[in-house]
Protein backbone atom coordinates (compact mmCIF):
# COMPACT_ATOMS: atom_id res chain seq x y z
CA UNK A 1 0.00 0.00 0.00
CA UNK A 2 1.75 3.64 -1.38
CA UNK A 3 2.01 6.07 1.92
CA UNK A 4 1.09 8.76 -0.23
CA UNK A 5 -1.11 8.84 -2.88
CA UNK A 6 -2.82 11.25 -5.59
CA UNK A 7 -5.60 10.88 -7.73
CA UNK A 8 -6.66 13.23 -9.92
CA UNK A 9 -6.53 16.41 -7.48
CA UNK A 10 -7.41 19.91 -8.81
CA UNK A 11 -6.87 23.14 -7.80
CA UNK A 12 -7.92 26.47 -9.42
CA UNK A 13 -7.25 30.12 -8.19
CA UNK A 14 -9.76 31.94 -10.40
CA UNK A 15 -9.41 31.30 -13.81
CA UNK A 16 -5.27 29.79 -13.47
CA UNK A 17 -5.74 26.08 -13.20
CA UNK A 18 -2.93 25.74 -9.97
CA UNK A 19 -3.01 21.68 -10.43
CA UNK A 20 -4.49 20.11 -13.13
CA UNK A 21 -4.89 16.37 -12.44
CA UNK A 22 -2.12 15.45 -10.46
CA UNK A 23 -1.76 11.66 -9.90
CA UNK A 24 0.87 9.72 -8.33
CA UNK A 25 2.02 7.42 -5.43
CA UNK A 26 5.21 7.00 -3.11
CA UNK A 27 5.30 3.81 -1.19
CA UNK A 28 6.57 3.53 2.50
CA UNK A 29 10.70 4.65 2.45
CA UNK A 30 10.20 6.11 -0.95
CA UNK A 31 12.48 9.15 -1.32
CA UNK A 32 11.02 11.54 -4.13
CA UNK A 33 12.19 14.36 -5.49
CA UNK A 34 8.73 17.22 -7.10
CA UNK A 35 10.90 19.67 -9.26
CA UNK A 36 9.51 21.83 -11.82
CA UNK A 37 10.04 25.80 -12.94
CA UNK A 38 9.14 28.20 -11.05
CA UNK A 39 5.51 28.98 -10.43
CA UNK A 40 4.72 24.87 -11.70
CA UNK A 41 2.58 24.71 -8.62
CA UNK A 42 4.91 22.59 -6.43
CA UNK A 43 3.98 24.33 -3.28
CA UNK A 44 0.55 24.78 -3.99
CA UNK A 45 0.44 20.71 -4.08
CA UNK A 46 2.32 20.50 -0.60
CA UNK A 47 -0.55 23.05 0.60
CA UNK A 48 -3.08 20.25 -0.78
CA UNK A 49 -1.52 17.08 0.64
CA UNK A 50 -1.08 18.86 3.91
CA UNK A 51 -4.62 20.49 4.51
CA UNK A 52 -3.61 24.05 4.33
CA UNK A 53 -5.92 24.72 1.07
CA UNK A 54 -8.83 22.08 -0.01
CA UNK A 55 -8.55 20.69 -3.16
CA UNK A 56 -11.31 21.70 -5.38
CA UNK A 57 -11.63 17.94 -6.85
CA UNK A 58 -9.58 14.54 -6.75
CA UNK A 59 -8.86 12.44 -4.26
CA UNK A 60 -5.35 12.27 -1.66
CA UNK A 61 -4.40 9.29 0.74
CA UNK A 62 -2.52 8.44 3.33
CA UNK A 63 -1.42 5.03 4.01
CA UNK A 64 -4.60 4.40 2.19
CA UNK A 65 -6.71 6.30 4.09
CA UNK A 66 -8.30 9.19 2.55
CA UNK A 67 -7.39 12.18 3.96
CA UNK A 68 -8.84 14.97 1.52
CA UNK A 69 -9.86 18.30 3.23
CA UNK A 70 -8.86 16.99 6.21
CA UNK A 71 -7.20 20.00 8.18
CA UNK A 72 -3.75 20.33 8.94
CA UNK A 73 -3.70 19.83 12.59
CA UNK A 74 -5.60 16.44 11.58
CA UNK A 75 -3.27 15.69 8.68
CA UNK A 76 -0.70 16.30 11.27
CA UNK A 77 -1.90 13.29 13.58
CA UNK A 78 -2.28 10.89 11.03
CA UNK A 79 1.55 10.98 10.55
CA UNK A 80 2.18 14.04 7.91
CA UNK A 81 4.97 16.48 8.02
CA UNK A 82 6.19 19.40 6.21
CA UNK A 83 8.36 21.97 6.47
CA UNK A 84 7.92 25.51 4.80
CA UNK A 85 9.71 27.30 1.91
CA UNK A 86 10.07 30.13 4.42
CA UNK A 87 10.76 29.76 7.94
CA UNK A 88 8.12 29.03 10.32
CA UNK A 89 9.75 29.05 13.57
CA UNK A 90 8.69 30.03 16.88
CA UNK A 91 10.82 32.58 17.17
CA UNK A 92 11.15 34.03 20.71
CA UNK A 93 11.09 30.93 21.93
CA UNK A 94 14.50 28.75 22.38
CA UNK A 95 15.46 25.76 19.92
CA UNK A 96 14.50 23.17 22.65
CA UNK A 97 11.43 24.67 23.26
CA UNK A 98 10.63 24.82 19.67
CA UNK A 99 11.15 21.09 19.05
CA UNK A 100 9.51 20.47 22.23
CA UNK A 101 6.25 21.66 21.31
CA UNK A 102 5.91 20.06 18.45
CA UNK A 103 7.13 16.64 20.41
CA UNK A 104 4.42 17.13 22.87
CA UNK A 105 1.78 17.78 19.92
CA UNK A 106 1.52 13.85 20.25
CA UNK A 107 2.43 12.87 23.77
CA UNK A 108 -1.24 13.62 24.87
CA UNK A 109 -0.48 16.22 27.88
CA UNK A 110 -1.23 19.53 25.90
CA UNK A 111 -3.81 19.96 28.32
CA UNK A 112 -2.00 19.60 31.66
CA UNK A 113 -2.40 22.89 33.57
CA UNK A 114 -0.85 22.87 36.95
CA UNK A 115 2.47 21.11 36.62
CA UNK A 116 5.50 22.67 35.51
CA UNK A 117 5.92 21.64 31.76
CA UNK A 118 9.82 20.05 32.85
CA UNK A 119 8.13 17.58 34.71
CA UNK A 120 7.21 15.86 31.78
CA UNK A 121 10.98 13.88 31.40
CA UNK A 122 9.55 12.40 28.35
CA UNK A 123 9.30 15.41 26.52
CA UNK A 124 13.09 16.02 26.87
CA UNK A 125 13.87 13.05 26.09
CA UNK A 126 12.65 12.84 22.67
CA UNK A 127 13.55 16.45 22.05
CA UNK A 128 16.73 15.54 22.76
CA UNK A 129 17.19 12.75 20.55
CA UNK A 130 15.70 14.90 17.63
CA UNK A 131 18.25 17.76 18.26
CA UNK A 132 20.87 15.17 18.04
CA UNK A 133 19.16 14.16 14.73
CA UNK A 134 19.10 17.69 13.16
CA UNK A 135 22.64 18.44 14.95
CA UNK A 136 21.34 21.59 17.38
CA UNK A 137 22.14 19.78 20.52
CA UNK A 138 25.17 22.68 21.15
CA UNK A 139 22.51 25.07 20.54
CA UNK A 140 19.70 24.08 22.45
CA UNK A 141 19.28 26.95 24.87
CA UNK A 142 19.68 29.93 22.24
CA UNK A 143 16.86 32.01 21.25
CA UNK A 144 15.26 30.86 17.41
CA UNK A 145 15.78 34.48 16.20
CA UNK A 146 19.35 34.40 16.83
CA UNK A 147 20.49 31.32 14.83
CA UNK A 148 22.27 31.75 11.66
CA UNK A 149 19.63 31.06 8.84
CA UNK A 150 21.00 27.61 7.85
CA UNK A 151 20.64 26.71 11.68
CA UNK A 152 17.23 28.23 11.71
CA UNK A 153 16.87 25.68 8.37
CA UNK A 154 17.69 22.82 10.25
CA UNK A 155 15.10 23.66 13.19
CA UNK A 156 12.68 24.00 10.49
CA UNK A 157 13.50 20.14 9.46
CA UNK A 158 13.77 19.62 13.49
CA UNK A 159 10.19 20.74 14.18
CA UNK A 160 8.84 18.51 11.70
CA UNK A 161 10.80 15.53 12.81
CA UNK A 162 9.55 16.07 16.06
CA UNK A 163 6.12 15.41 15.51
CA UNK A 164 7.57 11.76 14.23
CA UNK A 165 5.76 11.78 10.27
CA UNK A 166 5.77 8.78 8.45
CA UNK A 167 5.62 10.92 5.61
CA UNK A 168 8.02 14.50 5.53
CA UNK A 169 6.86 16.76 2.71
CA UNK A 170 10.62 19.20 2.70
CA UNK A 171 9.79 22.36 0.49
CA UNK A 172 12.80 23.68 -0.71
CA UNK A 173 15.18 22.51 2.36
CA UNK A 174 18.38 23.64 0.92
CA UNK A 175 16.56 27.23 -0.10
CA UNK A 176 19.28 30.15 0.53
CA UNK A 177 21.40 28.45 1.77
CA UNK A 178 25.32 28.79 1.54
CA UNK A 179 27.66 24.98 -0.47
CA UNK A 180 28.68 24.20 2.91
CA UNK A 181 25.67 24.06 4.72
CA UNK A 182 23.55 22.43 2.08
CA UNK A 183 25.88 19.95 1.69
CA UNK A 184 25.49 19.20 5.77
CA UNK A 185 21.60 19.54 4.62
CA UNK A 186 22.13 16.78 2.61
CA UNK A 187 24.08 14.43 4.80
CA UNK A 188 21.68 15.36 7.47
CA UNK A 189 18.64 14.21 5.21
CA UNK A 190 20.23 11.21 4.36
CA UNK A 191 20.68 9.94 7.80
CA UNK A 192 17.31 10.08 8.24
CA UNK A 193 15.31 7.22 9.43
CA UNK A 194 14.65 4.84 6.31
CA UNK A 195 11.00 3.82 7.32
CA UNK A 196 10.21 7.63 6.88
CA UNK A 197 8.96 8.38 3.28
CA UNK A 198 10.35 11.58 2.00
CA UNK A 199 8.40 13.98 -0.31
CA UNK A 200 10.89 16.74 -0.87
CA UNK A 201 10.83 20.02 -3.62
CA UNK A 202 14.07 21.01 -4.48
CA UNK A 203 15.95 23.09 -7.14
CA UNK A 204 19.46 22.04 -6.72
CA UNK A 205 19.71 18.95 -8.74
CA UNK A 206 22.95 18.01 -7.20
CA UNK A 207 20.60 17.59 -3.99
CA UNK A 208 17.59 16.13 -5.89
CA UNK A 209 20.33 13.56 -7.34
CA UNK A 210 21.87 12.65 -3.97
CA UNK A 211 18.45 12.47 -2.04
CA UNK A 212 16.16 10.60 -4.50
CA UNK A 213 16.00 8.50 -7.17
CA UNK A 214 12.94 9.32 -8.58
CA UNK A 215 11.95 12.30 -9.55
CA UNK A 216 8.14 14.36 -10.62
CA UNK A 217 7.95 17.13 -12.85
CA UNK A 218 5.40 19.61 -12.23
CA UNK A 219 4.33 22.12 -14.82
CA UNK A 220 1.73 24.70 -15.24
CA UNK A 221 -0.04 22.61 -11.99
CA UNK A 222 0.70 19.25 -14.90
CA UNK A 223 2.39 15.90 -14.28
CA UNK A 224 5.06 16.04 -17.06
CA UNK A 225 7.39 13.36 -15.90
CA UNK A 226 7.97 10.77 -13.09
CA UNK A 227 10.95 8.15 -13.51
CA UNK A 228 14.41 8.05 -12.62
CA UNK A 229 16.42 11.09 -13.08
CA UNK A 230 18.31 10.16 -15.33
CA UNK A 231 14.96 9.12 -17.89
CA UNK A 232 13.64 12.47 -16.69
CA UNK A 233 16.76 14.55 -18.01
CA UNK A 234 16.12 13.03 -21.34
CA UNK A 235 12.40 13.62 -21.67
CA UNK A 236 11.86 16.25 -24.17
CA UNK A 237 8.52 17.76 -22.55
CA UNK A 238 11.25 18.16 -18.98
CA UNK A 239 13.84 19.77 -21.35
CA UNK A 240 11.14 22.45 -23.04
CA UNK A 241 9.88 23.52 -19.89
CA UNK A 242 13.19 24.50 -18.40
CA UNK A 243 14.37 25.69 -21.39
CA UNK A 244 11.91 27.60 -21.58
CA UNK A 245 10.48 26.45 -25.16
CA UNK A 246 6.96 27.02 -25.49
CA UNK A 247 4.80 24.33 -26.62
CA UNK A 248 3.78 26.20 -30.04
CA UNK A 249 7.66 25.89 -30.57
CA UNK A 250 8.09 22.36 -30.28
CA UNK A 251 4.67 21.87 -31.77
CA UNK A 252 5.67 23.46 -35.03
CA UNK B 1 28.45 26.03 27.59
CA UNK B 2 27.10 23.35 28.27
CA UNK B 3 25.13 24.53 31.95
CA UNK B 4 23.33 26.99 29.31
CA UNK B 5 21.88 24.60 26.62
CA UNK B 6 19.93 22.13 29.47
CA UNK B 7 16.29 21.45 29.18
CA UNK B 8 13.94 24.50 29.12
CA UNK B 9 16.73 27.09 30.74
CA UNK B 10 15.79 30.42 29.35
CA UNK B 11 19.48 31.91 28.54
CA UNK B 12 19.58 35.47 28.77
CA UNK B 13 16.29 36.19 29.47
CA UNK B 14 14.72 37.91 32.68
CA UNK B 15 15.52 35.67 35.44
CA UNK B 16 12.39 34.56 37.41
CA UNK B 17 13.60 34.46 40.49
CA UNK B 18 14.23 38.24 40.28
CA UNK B 19 10.80 38.46 39.67
CA UNK B 20 9.80 36.02 41.90
CA UNK B 21 10.92 38.14 44.73
CA UNK B 22 9.81 41.03 43.79
CA UNK B 23 6.44 39.35 43.60
CA UNK B 24 6.86 37.90 47.12
CA UNK B 25 7.92 41.48 48.39
CA UNK B 26 4.87 43.09 46.98
CA UNK B 27 2.62 40.69 48.60
CA UNK B 28 4.79 41.03 51.76
CA UNK B 29 3.99 44.42 51.71
CA UNK B 30 0.89 44.59 51.18
CA UNK B 31 0.37 42.21 53.96
CA UNK B 32 1.83 44.43 56.95
CA UNK B 33 0.18 47.31 55.21
CA UNK B 34 -3.47 47.90 56.87
CA UNK B 35 -1.51 48.14 60.33
CA UNK B 36 0.26 51.13 59.71
CA UNK B 37 -1.67 52.48 56.41
CA UNK B 38 -5.26 54.59 57.19
CA UNK B 39 -8.63 53.37 56.08
CA UNK B 40 -9.00 54.90 52.83
CA UNK B 41 -5.66 53.75 51.37
CA UNK B 42 -6.88 50.13 52.69
CA UNK B 43 -10.03 50.92 50.32
CA UNK B 44 -7.98 52.06 47.82
CA UNK B 45 -5.72 49.05 47.43
CA UNK B 46 -8.10 46.91 48.08
CA UNK B 47 -9.62 48.59 44.74
CA UNK B 48 -6.37 48.39 42.92
CA UNK B 49 -6.07 44.62 43.98
CA UNK B 50 -9.87 43.73 42.37
CA UNK B 51 -9.09 45.65 39.63
CA UNK B 52 -5.60 43.50 39.07
CA UNK B 53 -7.17 40.55 39.20
CA UNK B 54 -9.52 41.66 36.02
CA UNK B 55 -6.10 43.36 34.45
CA UNK B 56 -3.99 39.95 35.06
CA UNK B 57 -7.22 37.95 33.79
CA UNK B 58 -6.78 39.71 30.39
CA UNK B 59 -3.04 40.29 30.67
CA UNK B 60 -2.94 36.10 30.43
CA UNK B 61 -4.98 36.38 27.57
CA UNK B 62 -3.18 39.32 25.53
CA UNK B 63 0.36 37.75 26.72
CA UNK B 64 0.37 34.59 25.79
CA UNK B 65 -2.33 33.12 23.28
CA UNK B 66 -2.46 36.37 21.95
CA UNK B 67 -6.05 37.14 21.83
CA UNK B 68 -7.07 40.83 22.00
CA UNK B 69 -10.08 40.94 24.03
CA UNK B 70 -12.41 44.07 23.46
CA UNK B 71 -15.35 42.65 26.00
CA UNK B 72 -13.85 41.48 28.97
CA UNK B 73 -15.73 43.47 31.07
CA UNK B 74 -18.90 41.02 30.46
CA UNK B 75 -17.02 39.04 32.35
CA UNK B 76 -15.92 40.80 35.06
CA UNK B 77 -19.49 42.56 35.42
CA UNK B 78 -21.17 39.34 34.77
CA UNK B 79 -19.32 37.84 37.82
CA UNK B 80 -20.45 40.95 39.96
CA UNK B 81 -23.66 40.62 38.69
CA UNK B 82 -23.93 36.79 39.40
CA UNK B 83 -22.27 37.72 43.16
CA UNK B 84 -25.04 40.85 43.77
CA UNK B 85 -27.99 39.20 42.66
CA UNK B 86 -27.46 36.00 45.14
CA UNK B 87 -26.27 38.51 48.13
CA UNK B 88 -29.67 40.94 47.52
CA UNK B 89 -32.32 38.80 46.12
CA UNK B 90 -31.61 35.67 47.59
CA UNK B 91 -30.03 37.29 50.63
CA UNK B 92 -27.65 35.02 51.24
CA UNK B 93 -24.41 36.16 51.44
CA UNK B 94 -22.08 33.11 51.99
CA UNK B 95 -18.83 34.04 50.78
CA UNK B 96 -18.13 30.58 48.84
CA UNK B 97 -22.50 30.53 47.44
CA UNK B 98 -21.33 34.19 45.95
CA UNK B 99 -17.87 33.35 44.75
CA UNK B 100 -19.14 30.12 43.38
CA UNK B 101 -21.88 31.36 41.68
CA UNK B 102 -19.66 34.32 39.73
CA UNK B 103 -17.35 31.90 38.58
CA UNK B 104 -19.57 29.23 37.54
CA UNK B 105 -22.30 32.36 35.85
CA UNK B 106 -18.52 33.48 34.02
CA UNK B 107 -17.42 30.32 33.19
CA UNK B 108 -20.60 29.65 30.93
CA UNK B 109 -20.65 33.37 30.27
CA UNK B 110 -17.36 32.93 28.71
CA UNK B 111 -17.76 29.37 27.13
CA UNK B 112 -20.84 30.85 25.24
CA UNK B 113 -18.92 34.40 23.58
CA UNK B 114 -15.43 32.66 23.38
CA UNK B 115 -17.15 29.74 20.61
CA UNK B 116 -19.24 32.75 18.83
CA UNK B 117 -15.87 34.64 18.89
CA UNK B 118 -13.35 32.35 18.09
CA UNK B 119 -14.33 31.80 14.89
CA UNK B 120 -12.54 34.76 13.75
CA UNK B 121 -8.95 36.01 14.70
CA UNK B 122 -7.48 39.53 14.64
CA UNK B 123 -9.78 42.83 14.66
CA UNK B 124 -12.96 40.73 14.00
CA UNK B 125 -12.51 38.30 17.49
CA UNK B 126 -11.70 41.91 18.87
CA UNK B 127 -14.94 43.32 17.25
CA UNK B 128 -16.88 39.87 17.96
CA UNK B 129 -15.93 40.20 21.93
CA UNK B 130 -17.02 43.68 22.16
CA UNK B 131 -20.67 43.08 20.27
CA UNK B 132 -21.39 39.85 22.50
CA UNK B 133 -20.25 41.65 25.29
CA UNK B 134 -22.34 44.95 24.98
CA UNK B 135 -25.56 42.78 24.37
CA UNK B 136 -24.70 41.47 27.65
CA UNK B 137 -24.62 45.04 29.04
CA UNK B 138 -27.81 45.95 27.06
CA UNK B 139 -29.80 42.48 29.51
CA UNK B 140 -28.14 43.96 32.54
CA UNK B 141 -29.22 47.15 31.77
CA UNK B 142 -32.91 46.27 30.55
CA UNK B 143 -33.91 43.27 32.92
CA UNK B 144 -34.67 45.87 36.01
CA UNK B 145 -36.41 43.38 38.31
CA UNK B 146 -33.41 40.95 38.56
CA UNK B 147 -30.63 43.62 38.06
CA UNK B 148 -31.79 47.29 38.93
CA UNK B 149 -31.38 48.32 35.64
CA UNK B 150 -29.68 51.34 35.09
CA UNK B 151 -30.08 52.19 39.24
CA UNK B 152 -27.76 49.53 39.57
CA UNK B 153 -28.19 46.27 42.22
CA UNK B 154 -27.81 48.24 45.54
CA UNK B 155 -27.16 47.16 48.82
CA UNK B 156 -25.08 44.15 48.63
CA UNK B 157 -23.34 43.44 51.71
CA UNK B 158 -19.45 41.94 52.25
CA UNK B 159 -19.39 38.33 52.37
CA UNK B 160 -19.84 36.23 55.50
CA UNK B 161 -19.15 32.89 56.25
CA UNK B 162 -21.93 30.41 57.52
CA UNK B 163 -23.27 32.59 59.93
CA UNK B 164 -19.66 32.54 62.02
CA UNK B 165 -17.79 35.37 60.56
CA UNK B 166 -18.40 38.55 58.56
CA UNK B 167 -16.37 40.59 56.85
CA UNK B 168 -15.49 43.72 57.21
CA UNK B 169 -13.05 46.61 55.54
CA UNK B 170 -10.10 45.16 57.15
CA UNK B 171 -10.29 41.41 56.96
CA UNK B 172 -12.25 42.03 53.37
CA UNK B 173 -8.79 43.51 52.50
CA UNK B 174 -6.76 40.29 53.28
CA UNK B 175 -9.54 38.24 51.00
CA UNK B 176 -9.20 40.21 48.74
CA UNK B 177 -4.99 40.05 49.10
CA UNK B 178 -5.08 36.27 49.23
CA UNK B 179 -7.30 36.22 46.03
CA UNK B 180 -5.05 38.30 44.10
CA UNK B 181 -2.00 36.14 45.15
CA UNK B 182 -4.02 33.03 44.38
CA UNK B 183 -4.99 33.83 40.91
CA UNK B 184 -1.22 35.25 39.93
CA UNK B 185 -0.07 31.84 41.68
CA UNK B 186 -2.61 29.69 39.72
CA UNK B 187 -1.59 31.73 36.13
CA UNK B 188 2.00 31.08 36.71
CA UNK B 189 1.80 27.86 37.04
CA UNK B 190 -0.80 27.19 33.73
CA UNK B 191 1.56 29.76 31.67
CA UNK B 192 4.69 27.07 33.09
CA UNK B 193 2.38 24.18 32.13
CA UNK B 194 2.17 21.93 28.96
CA UNK B 195 -0.83 23.91 28.26
CA UNK B 196 1.11 26.96 28.54
CA UNK B 197 3.34 26.10 25.87
CA UNK B 198 1.01 25.55 23.43
CA UNK B 199 -0.79 29.62 24.10
CA UNK B 200 2.43 30.69 24.02
CA UNK B 201 3.22 28.62 20.69
CA UNK B 202 -0.62 29.61 19.30
CA UNK B 203 0.25 33.38 19.89
CA UNK B 204 4.19 33.08 18.17
CA UNK B 205 3.60 31.06 14.94
CA UNK B 206 -0.50 29.82 14.66
CA UNK B 207 -0.03 28.49 11.35
CA UNK B 208 3.06 26.54 12.74
CA UNK B 209 0.73 24.65 15.18
CA UNK B 210 -1.60 23.35 13.39
CA UNK B 211 0.92 21.95 10.41
CA UNK B 212 2.78 20.27 13.57
CA UNK B 213 -0.96 18.86 14.66
CA UNK B 214 -2.84 21.74 17.36
CA UNK B 215 -6.58 22.09 16.77
CA UNK B 216 -5.76 25.59 18.18
CA UNK B 217 -9.06 26.53 18.34
CA UNK B 218 -9.86 24.28 21.82
CA UNK B 219 -6.76 25.45 23.39
CA UNK B 220 -7.97 28.84 22.95
CA UNK B 221 -11.34 28.32 23.75
CA UNK B 222 -10.21 26.99 27.14
CA UNK B 223 -7.41 30.00 27.42
CA UNK B 224 -10.40 32.27 26.92
CA UNK B 225 -12.88 30.18 29.56
CA UNK B 226 -9.70 30.07 32.49
CA UNK B 227 -9.64 33.94 31.68
CA UNK B 228 -13.26 34.26 32.10
CA UNK B 229 -13.71 32.43 35.42
CA UNK B 230 -10.85 34.38 36.80
CA UNK B 231 -12.35 37.79 35.69
CA UNK B 232 -15.82 36.68 37.43
CA UNK B 233 -14.06 36.43 40.44
CA UNK B 234 -12.66 39.63 40.56
CA UNK B 235 -16.49 40.78 39.70
CA UNK B 236 -17.56 39.35 42.75
CA UNK B 237 -15.37 40.60 44.69
CA UNK B 238 -16.13 43.95 43.04
CA UNK B 239 -19.65 43.56 43.88
CA UNK B 240 -18.89 43.03 47.54
CA UNK B 241 -16.41 45.90 48.21
CA UNK B 242 -18.66 48.97 46.25
CA UNK B 243 -22.13 47.15 47.66
CA UNK B 244 -23.71 48.17 44.65
CA UNK B 245 -22.93 46.98 40.42
CA UNK B 246 -24.22 48.72 37.87
CA UNK B 247 -24.51 48.46 34.19
CA UNK B 248 -21.04 50.52 34.06
CA UNK B 249 -19.46 47.74 35.40
CA UNK B 250 -20.07 45.97 31.99
CA UNK B 251 -19.97 48.18 29.96
CA UNK B 252 -17.26 48.70 27.12
CA UNK B 253 -14.83 51.37 28.82
CA UNK B 254 -13.86 48.91 31.58
CA UNK B 255 -12.78 46.66 28.96
CA UNK B 256 -10.72 49.28 27.26
CA UNK B 257 -9.50 50.59 30.89
CA UNK B 258 -8.38 46.78 31.48
CA UNK B 259 -7.03 46.90 27.71
CA UNK B 260 -4.77 50.03 28.55
CA UNK B 261 -4.13 48.56 32.24
CA UNK B 262 -2.87 45.42 30.42
CA UNK B 263 -0.43 47.19 27.42
CA UNK B 264 0.63 49.98 30.24
CA UNK B 265 1.80 47.41 32.72
CA UNK B 266 3.06 44.80 29.85
CA UNK B 267 1.20 41.76 27.80
CA UNK B 268 3.53 38.75 27.69
CA UNK B 269 3.88 38.88 31.71
CA UNK B 270 1.72 38.50 34.72
CA UNK B 271 3.11 41.12 36.65
CA UNK B 272 2.89 43.81 34.46
CA UNK B 273 -0.92 43.90 33.75
CA UNK B 274 -1.35 43.51 37.90
CA UNK B 275 1.09 46.79 38.36
CA UNK B 276 -0.72 48.16 35.20
CA UNK B 277 -3.93 48.33 36.73
CA UNK B 278 -1.91 50.15 40.18
CA UNK B 279 -0.45 52.87 37.59
CA UNK B 280 -3.81 52.99 35.80
CA UNK B 281 -6.11 53.75 38.74
CA UNK B 282 -3.58 56.09 40.17
CA UNK B 283 -3.15 58.10 36.97
CA UNK B 284 -6.96 58.08 36.85
CA UNK B 285 -9.61 57.68 39.70
CA UNK B 286 -6.53 59.05 41.84
CA UNK B 287 -5.34 62.03 39.90
CA UNK B 288 -9.76 62.81 40.25
CA UNK B 289 -9.47 63.93 42.68
CA UNK B 290 -6.93 66.75 42.02
CA UNK B 291 -7.23 67.81 38.53
CA UNK B 292 -10.48 67.47 35.65
CA UNK B 293 -7.44 66.19 33.34
CA UNK B 294 -6.73 62.94 35.05
CA UNK B 295 -7.95 61.39 32.01
CA UNK B 296 -5.90 63.19 29.53
CA UNK B 297 -2.93 62.96 31.42
CA UNK B 298 -4.07 59.03 31.31
CA UNK B 299 -4.10 58.98 27.84
CA UNK B 300 -1.06 61.16 27.18
CA UNK B 301 0.65 58.05 29.23
CA UNK B 302 -0.77 55.54 27.50
CA UNK B 303 0.48 56.60 24.21
CA UNK B 304 3.64 57.36 25.30
CA UNK B 305 3.69 53.65 26.48
CA UNK B 306 2.36 52.46 22.88
CA UNK B 307 5.07 54.70 20.83
CA UNK B 308 8.14 54.53 23.22
CA UNK B 309 7.98 51.30 25.32
CA UNK B 310 6.06 48.77 23.63
CA UNK B 311 6.98 46.16 26.50
CA UNK B 312 5.11 48.12 29.05
CA UNK B 313 6.42 48.49 32.60
CA UNK B 314 7.23 44.86 33.03
CA UNK B 315 9.27 45.23 29.28
CA UNK B 316 11.33 48.64 31.05
CA UNK B 317 11.84 46.27 34.42
CA UNK B 318 13.30 43.75 32.57
CA UNK B 319 15.71 45.86 29.67
CA UNK B 320 16.90 47.65 33.06
CA UNK B 321 17.74 44.54 34.24
CA UNK B 322 19.51 42.66 31.56
CA UNK B 323 21.63 45.85 30.95
CA UNK B 324 22.88 45.42 34.90
CA UNK B 325 23.10 42.09 34.27
CA UNK B 326 25.31 42.65 31.13
CA UNK B 327 27.24 44.94 33.30
CA UNK B 328 27.90 42.81 36.26
CA UNK B 329 28.49 39.47 33.78
CA UNK B 330 27.13 35.82 34.38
Amino acid sequence: MPALELESVCKRFGALSAIDGVSFAVEPGERVALVGPNGAGKTTLFNLISGELPPDSGTVRLGGRDVTRHTPEKMAREGLGRTFQRNSLFMESTVYENVRLAVQARAGVSFQMLRPITAYSRLGEETERVLELVRLSGRAGVRASELSYGEQRQLELGIALATGPRVLLLDEPTAGMSAQETGEMVAMLKELPGEITLLIVEHDMDVVGALARRILVLNFGRLIADGPLEEVRRNEEVLAAYLGVGEEVRDA
Amino acid sequence: MVEATKPGEKAGRFPVRAGTLAVLGALGALAVYPFFGTTYMIGVLTEIMILAIFALSLGFLMGYPKLISLGHAAFFGGGAYAAGIVAVRLEAANLFLTLVCALVFATLLAVLIGVLSLRNTGIYFLMITLALAQLVYVVAEQWTWLTGGTDGLVGIPYPELFGFFSFDRFSFYYLVLLLAGGAYFLLRLVTRSPFGHVLLGIGSNERRMRAIGYGTRVYKLAAFVLSGAVAGVAGALWAHYNGIVAPVDVNWPLSATALIMVIVGGAGTLVGPMLGAAVVWFLDTGLSSYTERSTMIMGAVFILFVFFARGGIAGIARSLWERFYARTGT
